[in-house]
């Protein structure tokens, strides 16, 4: 049987899948670091945001070696459209355009909402500052004001009051190019993540974690837990609705990691990524389910049976390190631990070097600062086991910069 | 080309609608197809008479190819559609600038028009599946009649474009029409409703055209003065006039005109100055065209008084919705307008040039975006 062959936008971990799996990868990016082209069998370099020109690049390279492309994939939220794109010109599987358009756009995917009839949040759009400042009128306050095509919290703030609106609309309109801001109102509930996998047109379930949020006005992700503990009701209400919502969308033969919240009305979503979750989640989801998303994004796409292997534990707490305030970070490094295939040893990471400055998590500019998860089969055990790795660790924050630094003022700064 | 009739589409048994092909508006009695149009919250834009008036001298080159839908022998749905060989505003938008291997061959199956300020399919309340039922009539009638691609022209963000956005439609943002929502009872509400900094200076304006002798009135402009004054702002922003071709004008003032509600300014010697065109249907008014002399006048001199008179009348007669149009933004929105976009969706049933369709669509949306931020400019205007 011939290797398949799969157009991998960017990425790096999926590689690793690819090659585990034999698959001949054509990886496509800006710019390809030597020894990353050495991992891959065609590497191509060419404009990610020039659709065409990335689509002659491919065409000339199949022509040029006589491969011929069986999907193609991108497990990055920026380049997953281009990824649709590609496959639909190329005439080869792949997640459907228009599915990746409807998650990429948060406007999009908020009127496919309506137009489906799922409970949706109250929304509305301005394109331009003057506008914006208008847009409670439909929404209400309090409202969380978006870019409708970026991911991430950097560009997401909550907004109490006109004052805070004008605000945000100012400082997210601020480079003077054309942005469409949408408006959402403020859903208020427990949020959870659903990781899931369409295959033909059936959605599975793989895992649903509680998630933790920190405070307004970013909502960065701080935590998430497993098992979610919902009443089966709800369970069962929150999973249904991300299933018809995933419909909606168009997604199919693609993992989703979304994320939703139970409002007192009912589940109401905040996001559908079309692609496994990022960070340590992906590896977590396959602890607990058994399926790794990226390999299964792999599988999906190509309509092949998932793999699948025994769940490794029942249970997780994941936290990431954040402050409450600002601060120069000491913690012990020897406590570091990366994550270990088939393991189930804690793993504690920390993005800054002990000294640095860290900023509290609700500042604009701050955010998470590292993570550390914990697995087990009892709740209790758990606990015991976050304990100790938090006092192994020893995570300090300092109001003043350690000695070996000079201050700002000595620098001149 | 020409439609042999009206005949059954498809027995689209969907919620059990059919949907039937018409050639002509003449097809259906103008009572029925102007009931179901009101019922439903349409504009003059879905009215008998403008599509009467479509038929007879259409911008271009179409020919009409209505999707109706019954239930049983009750019309609960319309969606007036040309088969689109040439459009002067769909050609501007395909010189913007196409993708590589768009190749465009053959006429477009359009619902229904880019000149006019709604399109789209309009059910009666409770039929909202006759919807989706026309869409799958318009898709039969495109493979029919030969057409490459199919869609709607000028529809609202709403449950139905939403829905067209899940079945692949390539859409874009093509033009920001404007509206104001009619909450108040009187107009001396709509004057205490507004910040006094803004009210005085949107009476001051006015006040200063008046004083230098504009009159301003709401009355049926003569035909050939107003299109003469259409003509003159097109010229004034660089638009061809074949975007509304006198014939055309003359055949929708003529037909439209029992529901006339323009706006004509004149100077004190009693000569026309300036005109909204415009009628009401049903509780919405829509001002679709605006006319300016070329000379002496500076370009807004009769604009907010022109403006105030328009609301004011509305007002006055219990209008629900104004749509005030395409452009000027910044000055309708001091009167109340709420930007409202138009879309275009297309899409051609073939995977790889519904990919292209996205990418053309994408494009369309940032210069329609890089024009109302003032980055880009358009040269067709109304």
């Amino acid at each position: 049987m011939n290797a398949r062959t799969v157009i991998c936008v960017a990425g790096r971990r999926v590689l690793e899948v690819l090659a585990g799996l034999g698959i001949r990868v054509i990886l496509l990016d800006e710019e390809i670091p030597w020894d990353v082209a050495c991992g891959v069998d065609l590497p191509v370099e060419c404009d990610l945001t020039d659709w065409q020109a990335c689509e002659q690049a491919v065409r000339k390279l199949l022509a040029r070696t006589g491969t011929a492309a069986d999907a193609v994939i991108s497990v990055r939220d920026s380049h997953v459209p281009l990824a649709g794109f590609l496959a639909a010109r190329l005439g080869i599987a792949g997640l459907p355009l228009h599915a990746a358009l409807n998650c990429h756009d948060k406007a999009r995917m908020r009127r496919v909402l309506d137009g489906a009839g799922l409970p949706n949040a109250k929304f509305a759009l301005a394109l331009d500052q003057k506008e914006a400042v208008l847009l409670a009128d439909a929404v209400g306050y309090p409202l969380v004001l978006k870019r409708t095509r970026s991911a991430g919290g950097s560009a997401v703030r909550l907004c109490a009051d006109a004052a805070a609106l004008a605000s945000v609309a100012a400082e997210f309109t601020a480079a003077g190019e054309p942005a469409e801001l949408l408006a959402e109102e403020y859903l208020d509930g427990q949020e959870y993540a659903v990781q899931s996998v369409t295959i033909s047109g059936q959605t599975e379930i793989l895992s649903v974690f509680r998630t933790h949020i920190g405070p307004a006005p970013r909502f960065a992700e701080v935590g998430y837990d497993f098992p979610c503990d919902l009443r089966p009701r709800h369970y069962g209400e929150l999973t249904r609705y991300v299933e018809r919502a995933l419909a909606a969308v168009g997604l199919d033969n693609a993992v989703a990691h979304s994320q939703v919240r139970l409002t007192r009305a009912g589940p109401r979503l905040i996001e559908i990524n079309p692609r496994p979750p990022g960070g340590l989640l992906a590896h977590v989801s396959e602890v607990v389910s058994g399926v790794d998303l990226v390999r299964a994004a792999v599988e999906a796409a190509l309509g092949e049976p998932l793999t699948r292997t025994a769940p490794l534990a029942s249970r997780f707490r994941y936290r990431c390190i954040v402050f409450d305030r600002q601060g120069y970070l000491g913690y012990d490094p020897a406590a570091l631990a990366g994550p270990q295939p088939g393991g189930l040893t804690p793993i504690v990471e920390v993005d800054a070097e002990p000294g640095d400055l860290v900023l509290a998590v609700d500042h604009p500019d701050g955010g998470v600062y590292g993570r550390i998860v914990v697995f087990g089969n009892d709740a209790d055990d758990l606990g015991a086991s976050f304990a100790d790795v938090l006092g192994k660790l020893k995570i300090s924050l300092a109001g003043q910069p350690p000695a070996r630094y000079p201050s700002l003022t000595t620098c001149g700064a | 080309m020409l439609l042999t009739g009206s005949r059954m589409l498809s027995e689209h048994g969907q919620d059990g609608y059919l949907v039937r092909l018409a050639g002509s508006v003449d097809e259906v009695d103008p009572g029925e197809w102007d009931a179901v149009a009101l019922a439903a919250g349409g504009s003059i834009f879905h009215s008998h008479a403008w599509h009467a008036a479509f038929e007879e001298a259409a911008p271009g080159s179409v020919t009409a190819a209505h999707l109706l839908a019954y239930q049983g022998r009750k019309l609960t749905g319309i969606c007036p559609a040309y088969l689109t060989h040439d459009c002067p505003r769909l050609a501007y938008a395909f010189s913007l600038g196409l993708p590589r291997d768009l190749d465009i061959r053959g006429p477009i199956l359009l619902a229904h028009s880019l000149a006019s300020l709604s399109g789209g399919p309009l059910v009666l309340p409770g039929h909202q599946a006759a919807s989706r039922a026309i869409d799958a009539g318009l898709r039969l009638a495109a493979g029919d009649l030969g057409a490459w691609c199919y869609g709607y022209a000028n529809i609202r963000p709403g449950p139905f474009s939403g829905w067209l956005l899940a079945q692949g439609y390539a859409t874009a943002e093509v033009a920001i029409d404007y509206v104001v929502t009619n909450s108040w009872t009187t107009t001396a509400d709509y004057w205490a409703a507004m910040r006094s900094r803004r009210r005085q200076s949107l009476r001051g304006a006015r006040q200063r055209s008046l004083a230098g002798g504009l009159q301003v009135t709401a009355e049926p402009p003569e035909p050939a003065a107003a299109i003469t004054l259409i003509h003159q702002l097109l010229e004034a922003k660089g638009s061809p006039a074949d975007l509304l071709p006198a014939r055309f004008l003359e055949v929708v003032l003529r037909n439209l005109a029992p529901y006339e509600r323009s706006i004509l300014a004149r100077d004190a010697e009693g000569t026309p100055r300036a005109v909204f065109t415009g009628w009401r249907f049903g509780d919405h008014q829509a001002m679709w065209l605006a006319g300016l002399a070329g000379d002496r006048s500076s370009p807004f001199e009769p604009y907010h008084a022109m403006l105030a008179e328009l609301v004011e009348t509305a007002i006055r007669e219990g209008v629900r919705t104004i749509d005030l149009g395409r452009a000027n933004g910044d000055i309708k929105r001091r009167y109340g307008a709420r930007s409202a976009p138009l879309l275009l969706g297309l899409r051609s049933g073939r995977r790889d040039l519904d990919a292209l369709l996205h990418l053309w669509c994408a494009d369309l949306q940032r210069r329609n975006y890089a024009v109302l931020n003032g980055l880009e400019t358009a040269s067709r205007c109304c």
